[in-house]
């Protein structure tokens, strides 16, 4: 039992420990809620079928839990905005730096104006897709189809510098 | 877990995911789809430019085995060990009964001479700009954007002492009986009467105290330096290393002071102080532009002030929109 356990654990730790990312953009949270989902995964380990559905039970699991700490995030963010969650941690923007960044800022503006809408706030205020669909009085699947336009032209655009950012980001890690 | 041959994988998907949108079984077909280490290449190069952008944390894949042994630690025991488990737990809960009188009596006899009891904390701070503020001693402290200072409500009585999270400019009122102390970790900064500025930062995690004028002393438990005019004290939080230098960087004050003083600089350059200053963002149209150089001093002057000199002096056109600065133009040689 317990080697099949660990064996789950092994495939899908560092995916759900990135899916959890993805919701919450705090690595120190998601690792606490993989964990939580997996120990939950334990203690029902008698009811459920770890091989066929575990893998399910931990992505559902994580989705939850994130939710969930999303809204108690949300409760205290409204009660004390700046001493909840650290936001971006203040990094200098070194003026080499400068340049790769301006060449997105570029990019960005060249997107048409509902689809550079949508990807500003939803990559740069953090806005949930639910919220920039009511903001904008548009539906959730218009939010979503103009977030893909925007990656994809923005992938097209920035071809030939993505070498130099994964250069870069390598560098001020 | 097969791929649901009806589900392409998009970058509309890949955008849900990265926003953090995707529902549980998106992602799951997502990571089999990144399987495939083509995909995973067109994925990391998305993912680079989502990266790239200011503001948020960026994704660090968790060590597998660290995980691994938290987890074991958390999950339930087994059987034969909650015997020995409760056994324990019995014990362990005699003890903290017994610290839990020991306080109470501690505490009892305190109460006779009126001690510090729960103090109330007066927090000052904004994520959106620089803050003005006097202290209750009359001291001048100035908040830079996404920082924080906190203190009791005792504050001036008997010495005077907060603590601070990101950077601040202090001025600070002199008094040789009351010190005072600021507490940024584990670090202190004891003051008499000066004007410095103190700014932690992270990855690299430093805090750095710059002094304009007066005397500062920079201390922990185990050493401690002296920070005089025009000097420029870090320590290193990992290491606890202390440094001094000669200088004072004039133009990271700005947002404090409102002095620039660019020697031959960049416009890059240039540019990262006055979006620090202003609370702007500067968007040059070219990368030729951003090398122009600038010798120039400011003495409390507006963004339009400053941006209409070096627009003269580079020959370039400015526009300011909301809190976003374009420059255009044809740059230098």
């Amino acid at each position: 039992m317990e080697g099949l356990f660990k064996q789950c654990f092994h495939d899908h730790y560092e995916r759900l420990h990135r899916y959890a990312f993805a919701m919450l953009k705090d690595n120190q949270q998601a690792k606490d809620i993989v964990q939580s989902a997996f120990v939950k995964l334990w203690e029902k380990r008698k009811d459920i079928n770890i091989v066929s559905v575990g893998r399910s039970y931990l992505y559902t699991s994580v989705y939850r839990l994130c939710l969930n700490s999303f809204r108690d995030r949300k409760i205290k963010d409204s009660s004390n905005k700046y001493l909840a969650t650290p936001m971006a941690a203040n990094k200098y923007d070194p003026a080499e730096e400068r340049e790769i960044r301006n060449r997105i800022y570029q990019a960005i503006e060249t997107l048409p104006p509902r689809c550079k809408e949508v990807f500003c706030k939803s990559r740069l205020e953090g806005k949930k897709y639910s919220e920039i669909a009511s903001e904008l009085s548009i539906s959730v699947k218009t939010v979503e189809v103009q977030m893909g336009k925007a990656l994809k032209i923005l992938r097209e655009i920035l071809a030939d510098i993505i070498t130099t950012l994964i250069f870069s980001i390598i560098y001020f890690l | 877990m097969s791929i649901d041959p009806n589900r392409t994988i998009d970058t509309l998907l890949l955008g849900k995911y990265l926003a953090g949108e995707a529902e549980p079984e998106e992602a799951m077909d997502i990571d089999d789809w990144l399987t495939d280490p083509r995909n995973l290449k067109e994925f990391n190069e998305i993912e680079k430019i989502w990266n790239s952008l200011p503001s948020g944390s960026i994704h660090e894949q968790p060590d597998l085995t660290d995980g691994w042994s938290q987890l074991k630690n958390t999950l339930p025991v087994k059987k034969q060990a909650k015997l020995f488990r409760l056994l324990f737990n019995r014990y362990a809960a005699a003890s903290l009964l017994a610290i839990f009188i020991y306080t109470a009596i501690t505490r009892l006899t305190h109460y006779n001479n009126p001690g510090p009891t729960e103090l109330k904390y007066i927090t000052k701070g904004s994520f959106e700009k620089t803050l003005k503020d006097r202290l209750p001693d009359g001291s001048e402290v100035i908040i830079s954007r996404n920082s924080t200072i906190q203190y009791t409500e005792n504050f001036n009585k008997p010495d005077r002492k907060l603590s601070l999270n990101g950077e601040s400019y202090f001025n600070v009122v002199p008094s040789r009986e009351r010190p005072f102390i600021i507490s940024v970790d584990k670090l202190k900064i004891k003051v008499v009467g000066t004007s410095f500025n103190v700014k932690k930062t992270t990855s690299p995690e430093i805090i750095e105290v710059q002094v304009q004028s007066g005397l500062v002393k920079m201390y922990t438990d185990a050493k401690e330096i002296t920070v005089k005019k025009g000097q420029t004290g870090t320590y290193t939080i990992e290491s606890g290393e202390f440094n001094l230098k000669d200088t004072v960087d004039i133009n990271s004050l700005s947002y404090a002071t409102s002095n620039f003083s660019f020697n031959d600089m960049s416009l890059a350059r240039i540019s990262v102080y006055l979006e620090k200053a202003f609370g702007v963002t500067i968007l040059a149209a070219n990368n030729k532009l951003l090398q122009c150089r600038l010798t120039a001093q400011f003495e409390n002057k507006s963004l339009t002030y400053i941006l209409d000199v070096i627009a003269a002096t580079l020959n370039i056109e400015y526009s300011i929109q909301e809190n976003t600065v374009s420059i255009k133009g044809k740059g230098c040689n």
